[in-house]
């Protein structure tokens, strides 16, 4: 790694202000276990590097109004032991479970996985499916753009330099609410080949209402399925209709070819994954 | 940059004693810890976060120390093989040994140090436990078997109470 300033404020405007004066000259760094890769390879260079992690704002974790909000410092190991995001939101506790291992899981954040936007990462993928807002600060002020809009293809992101997510809030659901995440590694721990997410309303009779369908890892970036979510919406869980849907994925996703898997395989794997999902919210 | 190389002032206890550093910022932890204090038991295997032979316990987590800083352990406590001496530490040692859980002995750091966390948080874990939590230390010798059957008697003969 090539030398560095490090700096570790203890407010967000502290590190806003720290951020707009050093400006392409300056990092994030929350939890590390993708921009230490990063700096050690020499991909990035940064001359300061602000630690987001004193700051105590960013702590927070837990229910606030309506949503689940989720602070910047916080590591995904404390997110998926909260009783709120295990009962609540499934998805959430069954994607972050997926990712790396408990070393990674102690230290990485999943606002570091929101920021990062790896295409292959799980974090973008689920808070996509969720509806999560992520809101931004910067020393002019601050914005919140929901997970849809902040993914504009290969990681590429609505973000601006000099600007850095306090937090990030997820709508919690009304008590019919569901969410699953299922994705395909090769070996447990791996990032995935190809991930897809749902949240849906679901009534007593398996009716679903408002599904979002996301699909990952085979794709730039996190994208929803509109024709798969049509599809379903106003639908009863039959059989037929996951079939349909089933297949209507594998047909409709645009998934990339790479050394890893051809996008007829991944195809392949979006169809089953879809099928996957909708079984387990049954 | 105005600075050459700039530096940071590491404040830790590391297995029981307190350690005041002046060191590259760019220091990792585990330079931190090889390289100033010569705790060579903390391997470097890949560097890039995947092999688990530089894990320490970080607060009692287990976390890769060649992926974090070693400005970011300031005011935390840090655990070494070296400090594996208490009753835990001594059950788990011996139950590495009994059941032939290392080979070369280059994983076997991070791997102790990883038992010893989940045996704290589980401290009857099952197979599929134990496979989760060491799914971050990799060992070329061993196959694996003997490490999760070492893990089984650790738990056998820990009491936690
Ligand atoms: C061996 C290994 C396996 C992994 N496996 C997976 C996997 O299966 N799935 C997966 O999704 N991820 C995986 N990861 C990545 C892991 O999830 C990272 O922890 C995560 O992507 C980044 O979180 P972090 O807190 O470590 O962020 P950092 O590494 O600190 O930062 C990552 C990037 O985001 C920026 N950033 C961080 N926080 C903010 C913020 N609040 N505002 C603005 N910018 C910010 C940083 O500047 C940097 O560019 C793996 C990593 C390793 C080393
Ligand atoms: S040397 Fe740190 S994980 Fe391999
Ligand atoms: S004993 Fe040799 S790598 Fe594990």
């Amino acid at each position: 790694m090539k030398p560095i300033t490090y700096l570790e404020p203890e407010t967000v405007d502290e590190a806003c202000e720290q951020l707009d004066r050093h400006g392409h000259d300056a990092v994030v760094l929350a939890g590390g276990q993708s921009l230490l890769q990063i700096l050690k390879r020499r991909l990035v260079q940064a001359d300061y590097v602000v630690d987001i992690t004193a700051i105590d704002d960013l702590h927070e974790l837990g229910k606030s109004d309506e949503s689940f909000r989720i602070g910047a410092a916080v590591p995904y190991v404390d997110i998926v032991q909260h009783p709120v995001a295990r009962s609540q939101i499934p998805g959430l506790a069954e994607a972050i479970e997926t990712i790396g291992d408990h070393q990674i899981r102690c230290r990485g954040t999943f606002v570091g996985g929101i920021a990062h936007a790896d295409p292959q990462g799980d974090p973008p993928i689920i808070a996509t499916a969720l509806d999560a807002e992520f809101h931004i600060a910067s020393v002019d002020g601050t914005r919140t753009v929901s997970a849809s809009e902040f993914y504009a293809g290969l990681f590429e992101t609505d973000l601006n330099q000099g600007e850095l997510i306090t937090h990030v809030e997820v709508p919690l659901s009304e008590d019919n609410e569901i969410s699953t995440y299922q994705s395909f590694t090769r070996r447990m721990g791996d990032y995935a080949i190809a991930a897809v997410a749902l949240s849906t309303s679901l009534s007593n009779d398996e009716t679903m209402t408002d599904p979002r369908v996301v699909v990952g890892a085979a794709t730039h970036g996190p994208t929803r399925l509109s024709s798969v979510e049509d599809s379903l919406d106003d639908s009863v869980l039959t059989d037929d209709i996951i079939d349909e849907a089933a297949e209507t994925a594998r047909e409709n996703v645009d998934a990339t070819d790479d050394e890893v898997a051809t996008a007829a395989y991944k195809s392949h794997l979006v169809g089953e994954l879809t099928r996957d999902a909708l079984e387990s919210v049954r | 940059m105005s600075q050459q190389n700039p530096t940071t002032t590491v404040t830790a206890t590391i297995n029981d004693s307190e350690i005041d550093a002046t060191v590259p910022s760019r220091y990792l932890l585990s330079d931190l810890l090889r390289r100033e204090l010569d705790i060579t038991s903390v391997k470097r295997g890949c560097e890039t976060g995947k092999c688990g032979a530089c894990t320490v316990l970080m607060d009692g987590d287990p976390v890769k120390s060649c992926s974090v800083l070693a400005a970011q352990a300031d005011g935390t406590g840090i655990e070494t093989i070296e400090g594996l001496d208490d009753e835990l530490g001594e059950i788990i040692k011996n139950a590495y040994s009994r059941n032939h859980g290392l080979q070369c002995g280059f994983c076997t750091s991070g791997f102790l140090l990883s038992t010893k966390s989940l045996l704290e948080d589980v401290s009857d874990p099952s197979r599929d436990e134990i496979r989760e939590r060491l799914q971050g230390n990799i060992c070329r010798c061993t196959g694996y078997t003997r490490i999760i059957e070492a893990v089984e008697d650790a738990a056998v003969r820990y009491d936690p109470e």
